[in-house]
């Protein structure tokens, strides 16, 4: 499932979200590698997602817990790595945070809900063109809503939508001289967001995206009122 | 100079920042200020005294130390960025209510209020989603100003009142650049380590 634009988690940047009602950090290391765990510390349960990242490890901001991963390849994503109290002691080998696939593919970062299970589309990117972000938002509404929100105002310059199941049911907006593509994150938690790339690197049209998107989400917003 | 504020006082917090990241020298003395602001009598926020003159709340003593110290970090072109820094620094601003009512209230603060709180982040982030494709990384354009930082705390401050930044992709970008200018320095509710 997409969780963000590539562009939402810098290097040295944390974020939480929620996958399917799972909340998960979404983490980028020096190294630029995306990582998402379990938005949980094994320690005392704080979220890793308010802590920070330094080089390539997140630290949790409660009592100092570092995890990462270990160099020599023995696997295994989320290792401790260092107990600020105890410096002298080897870190707790039980204590390590559940890790979830992660991958970056048409300019967004994807989450599996589960070890084993990449929820990258297996066809993204592949024969397409480049893309360049537009921006994600995100509402109170079930994702069905906002997809069908989308889909029911097209953005500005296509003619037609398509969403293919394999690509992770992503709407491809096509016009003749534009294609958008729109990605939806089901968060679980009665929030959904719209991931949005499009294969045009120009700004005005960039910034006429933005604020379709902006005013799709309004709209929705409106009518999800009690 | 003297600063009189103190440090869970948000509205003084921009005030803190410009002084240290323009490494002016002040003396604080501790005044309470958020509590007395809430119940709508006493200080206004902090009060500056900068050589004799005595400068009340935080616009004025923003302006004043940007006016005087720091012609740089006043915004060049008015207009908007004057009607958010406006906005940013009245009492009625709702992220700044919002976040009193919650911390020094034991009703906390209503829905309404954390609703219309989460709005204005919104709309921070949709403004800094369009700046940044004309390279604008802050609100005035290429350059931070007083806006910035007058907008910084109730963004920075926004999980008192209960709301979260992760959905607001921009925001959390023109945080971090916030974060990254030398000297900024934090306050309770804005760590450190980030």
């Amino acid at each position: 499932m997409p969780v963000s634009l590539s562009g939402g988690v810098e290097p040295g940047a944390r974020t939480g979200t929620s996958v399917s009602a799972q909340p998960v950090v979404v983490w980028r290391g020096q190294d630029g590698v995306v990582r998402a765990w379990a938005d949980r510390c094994p320690h005392r349960g704080m979220r890793l997602s308010l802590g920070f990242v330094r080089d390539n490890t997140l630290t949790c901001i409660y009592h100092g817990w570092s995890f990462g991963w270990l160099a020599d390849g023995d696997g295994g994503d989320g290792k401790c790595l260092a107990v600020p109290s105890h410096p002298g002691a080897a870190p707790p080998a039980k204590a390590s945070v559940p890790a979830l696939p992660a991958a970056e593919a048409l300019g967004m970062i994807w989450v599996g809900t589960g070890p084993g299970d990449t929820t990258v589309p297996p066809d993204a990117g592949r024969g397409r063109e480049a893309v360049h972000p537009v921006r994600s938002v995100t509402v109170q509404a079930p994702a069905p809503a906002l997809r069908a929100a989308l889909e029911a105002a097209p953005p500005p310059g296509t003619e037609t939508a398509e969403t293919t199941e394999a690509d992770g049911g992503l709407i491809a907006f096509n016009g003749p001289a534009v294609r958008v593509l729109a990605a939806i994150q089901d968060r679980g938690d009665g929030a959904a967001a719209a991931h949005v790339v499009t294969t045009r690197a120009d700004t005005p049209t960039r910034k006429a995206l933005c604020l379709w998107a902006a005013l799709v989400r309004d709209r929705l917003a409106a009518v999800m009122l009690p | 100079m003297i600063l009189y504020d103190n440090d869970l006082d948000a509205d003084a917090y921009p005030v803190r920042l410009l002084l240290s990241l323009l490494n002016l020298g002040c003396e604080r003395v501790i005044a309470d200020s958020s509590p007395l602001a809430l119940r709508g009598h006493g200080p206004r926020g902090p009060v500056l005294d900068d050589g004799g003159v005595r400068v009340v709340g935080a616009a004025a003593v923003l302006r004043h130390l940007a006016a005087c110290h720091a012609p740089d970090w006043l915004p060049r072109s008015p207009g908007p960025v004057d009607s958010l820094f406006t906005s940013l620094t009245s009492p009625r601003f709702a992220p700044r209510q919002a976040r009193l009512l919650a911390l020094f209230t034991a009703e906390g603060a209503p829905p309404g209020l954390v609703e219309e709180a989460t709005r204005w982040l919104q709309d921070l982030d949709d403004q800094v989603t369009l700046g940044e494709f004309d390279g604008h990384l802050w609100f005035a354009g290429k350059r931070p100003t007083i806006v910035d930082l007058a907008a910084f705390g109730p963004a920075a401050l926004s999980a008192d009142y209960g709301v979260e930044q992760d959905p607001f992709p921009a925001l959390r970008r023109w945080i971090r650049r916030v974060r990254a200018l030398p000297g900024f320095v934090p306050m309770p509710g804005v760590p450190q380590f980030y």
